[in-house]
């Protein structure tokens, strides 16, 4: 079964494995400085003491995480439509945790102690259960994926031991984005992280970024690959994006008011840093405000249904859904929690050429395995149209 | 029964090495005899058994195929698994010597209840296999170290990548545990797949509890009761240059360690285990499958007396045209 994924794919897919090898050499070299330098070759400091690595983490949590849009709907609500993504998405969590993984990993500045946090685990951090429900979380869907992929290229039906296994990922896809997200509302002396918001905010966003992305990724699957999720599932995963991203720009915004109505200095510094500028450090004005415009944009297409039935406008507003959130919870939100030590001061932080290299890197390496995933996916359901079993 | 058989005969080496190492008298035995002993054995079977199999002469085109042999030019051949041409070949010896990829293709048959037959993946074997064999190389480049002044870049080099995690400070050695690891997976996977338990016999154990217990000696004996590396590391270069040397201070752990390694060496070209030589001279394996190309005539074949179509119509032409029959000359 895995042999197919590669043998029945066209040069023109193995170009773009080429490159995504090469992108992740170039991760892989960055690294390599990395480790033998040290942290300090981020932009990281002091004060700013997690960045685009700790941000792009949480933002691949909210990626795995909303697997579960189309999961849940297809095993609990009978949502037929579903039924021919729900393996896409599982593979994509799959990824997305490995992604998260790799994040952690490049940001410790001792990776070779990485086992201390199994051989001296400590129940009482948040972090440590994270790494428990991300690796719990990457194993279910590991399996079920697998498990129901395999059953439909064999023709026998997956073991009962997978049903009960997907109603607990179900949960368990809620459990990753709201400990990660408890990481942040976790330490009271973040004003800008303190609040009970942060997770329902998590998991609003993640639910409009990961639906937002299947569909893109629906429809380049039906372009290169001619697989076909189904207009139907389309239509729906874009009104679940509507929702979501609503829900998710509705809090942004109760955010705002809660800080400037009552006039709170610490919940306000943040806000201002990214919009205006704080103290004279401005580097995050620039992208908040394309964020700002993203947000809009998709909202303004989404919330129209001419626009939202329209392919083309369609993948404008999940670009933007996507980009939006990446720059929001990819950077910025990490970032803003820090902005302000707590001597009041500013210390500025942006990645560096190295920093980004290795993001890259991660990037291109989801990439690499999420194509392996698709083209198996494709080909077993290829074969299964056929009668190939 | 045969199981335990096995376990017992590995167990008694081990004994064997614990008493050699603990009685004062029995250790230059054990720590220098035997190991020298050992390495010639091993040398001189693996030189004799590939001897004997590269002159045997291999007649026939044997090569398995598993695809598209070299055809019409429209029709795709698969070069890989039907190969036609050397480099072709050797692709595919790389494949099952360095991925074992004739274990990737591994799959079961399962009746479905729908009635139909279903053929699921089964990667375990692979998955396994691969870990054991390739850790157990890092292992053994690793041991290196203990023949070589200075041990080699290429050693300290993997040491780096294969310590590379941090156990309390010290660097943990994945390719040890992984080879243990490795080693019990296949194990279990011969007691508990009914079938496999069914083919197998008692001495396919043997390797398998050796293996295991050299690995775990191994293991102990740099985690758990560390022994005089500098001593042994004299020893050991005792033996490479022939100027035995028998240091005072070495625990009877490690000669339980190094009396298992002498007898997985001294028995190794006798076993099953020859099959790391014998891979590279399968001929189902590093033939080219070209059985259709080229007419294959077995060396041996003794003249047989043929009477062809034309002979046969040159004796009867007369009388076949008297009977009316058709005849190709005239």
């Amino acid at each position: 079964m895995l042999e197919h994924a590669w043998n029945e794919t066209g040069p023109r897919f193995k170009a773009w494995l080429a490159a995504l090898l090469l992108l992740i050499g170039i991760g892989g070299f960055c690294y390599s400085i990395q480790l033998g330098t040290g942290l300090g070759v981020t932009g990281m400091s002091r004060d700013v003491s997690w960045g685009l690595y700790i941000g792009q983490f949480t933002f691949f949590v909210g990626v795995a995480a909303s697997a579960v849009m189309v999961v849940l709907p297809y095993y609990l609500h009978d949502v037929k439509v579903f039924g021919r993504i729900t393996i896409v998405g599982e593979f994509l969590a799959v990824t997305a945790v490995i992604m998260c993984i790799l994040f952690i990993l490049v940001d410790l500045g001792m990776p070779s102690r990485l086992l201390n946090i199994m051989l001296y685990p400590s129940p009482g951090s948040v972090l440590f259960w994270d790494m428990v429900v991300l690796n719990g979380y990457f194993f279910l869907n590991l399996l079920t994926g697998w498990k129901v992929l395999e059953a439909e290229y064999t023709g026998i039906k997956a073991p009962d031991w997978v049903k009960p296994l997907i109603y607990i990922a179900i949960p368990w896809a809620f459990s990753i984005h709201t400990v990660t997200a408890f990481i942040y509302s976790g330490i009271p002396g973040r004003d800008f992280w303190l609040t009970a918001l942060t997770a329902p905010k998590f998991l609003a966003s993640a639910f409009a970024t990961g639906p937002a992305l299947l569909i893109l990724i629906s429809l380049a699957l039906r372009r290169f690959t001619g697989f076909d999720a189904g207009q139907e599932a389309i239509r729906r995963l874009s009104i679940i994006v509507t929702y979501a991203m609503s829900i998710t720009v509705f809090m942004i915004m109760a955010e705002f008011f809660t800080a400037f109505y009552s006039q709170v200095p610490s919940h306000m510094y943040a806000l201002k840093y990214f919009f205006v500028g704080l103290y004279g450090g401005n580097s995050f004005v620039l992208i908040s405000w394309v964020f700002a415009v993203l947000c809009l944009l998709a909202l303004i297409l989404l919330l129209n249904p001419k626009t939202r039935g329209n392919e083309k406008w369609l993948t404008i507003a999940c670009a933007s859904t996507f980009i939006a959130l990446a720059i929001e919870k990819g950077i910025s939100f990490t970032v803003g929690g820090f902005i302000t030590n707590p001597f009041g001061r500013v210390t500025e932080y942006w990645p560096t050429a190295i920093e980004f290299g290795i993001v890259v890197g991660v990037w291109a390496l989801g990439a690499f395995l999420l194509s392996l995933f698709y083209s198996l996916f494709v080909t077993v359901k290829r074969r299964s149209e056929r009668g190939l079993a | 029964m045969q199981m335990l058989i096995a376990l017992a005969i590995v167990t008694a080496i081990a004994a064997a090495g614990y008493i050699g190492g603990s009685v004062s008298g029995l250790q230059y035995l054990f720590g220098i005899v035997l190991p020298l002993l050992a390495i010639v054995i091993f040398l001189a079977g693996f030189v004799w058994k590939v001897w004997s199999w590269a002159k045997t002469p291999v007649p026939f085109c044997i090569a398995t195929t598993i695809g598209q042999q070299k055809s019409l030019p429209w029709i795709k051949q698969d070069k890989i698994g039907n190969p036609s041409d050397t480099a072709s070949v050797i692709r595919r010896m790389a494949g099952e010597i360095f991925l074992f990829r004739s274990l990737f293709r591994n799959v079961k048959a399962e009746i479905g209840p729908n009635g139909w037959i279903g053929y699921p993946v089964e990667k375990w074997l692979w998955l396994f296999a691969v870990l054991f064999h390739w850790s157990f190389l890092f292992v053994v480049i690793r041991h290196l170290r203990f023949f070589f002044v200075p041990s080699p870049a290429i050693v300290s080099g993997l040491e780096k990548i294969d310590g590379f995690l941090l156990l309390d400070l010290q660097p943990l050695f994945l390719s040890g545990i992984l080879l243990l690891l490795g080693v019990s997976a296949l194990y279990l996977r011969r007691v508990l797949i009914p079938q496999v338990r069914y083919i197998s016999h008692g001495i396919d154990f043997v390797p398998l509890f050796l293996i295991a217990g050299i690995a775990l000696s191994g293991i102990l004996l740099r985690y758990v009761w560390p022994t005089d590396v500098v001593a042994i590391k004299s020893m050991t270069m005792g033996w490479v240059t022939l100027n035995p040397v028998l240091p005072a201070n070495i625990s009877p752990l490690f000669f339980i360690h190094l009396t298992l390694v002498s007898v997985l060496l001294a028995w190794f070209p006798f076993s099953k285990l020859m099959h790391m030589g014998g891979v590279f001279l399968s001929p189902t394996r590093n033939q080219r499958a070209n059985s259709r190309e080229i007419r294959h005539v077995n060396p041996w074949n003794y003249p047989v007396h043929t009477h062809t179509y034309e002979e046969y119509e040159d004796e009867f032409r007369d009388r076949m045209k008297g009977a009316g029959l058709p005849v190709d000359k005239e």
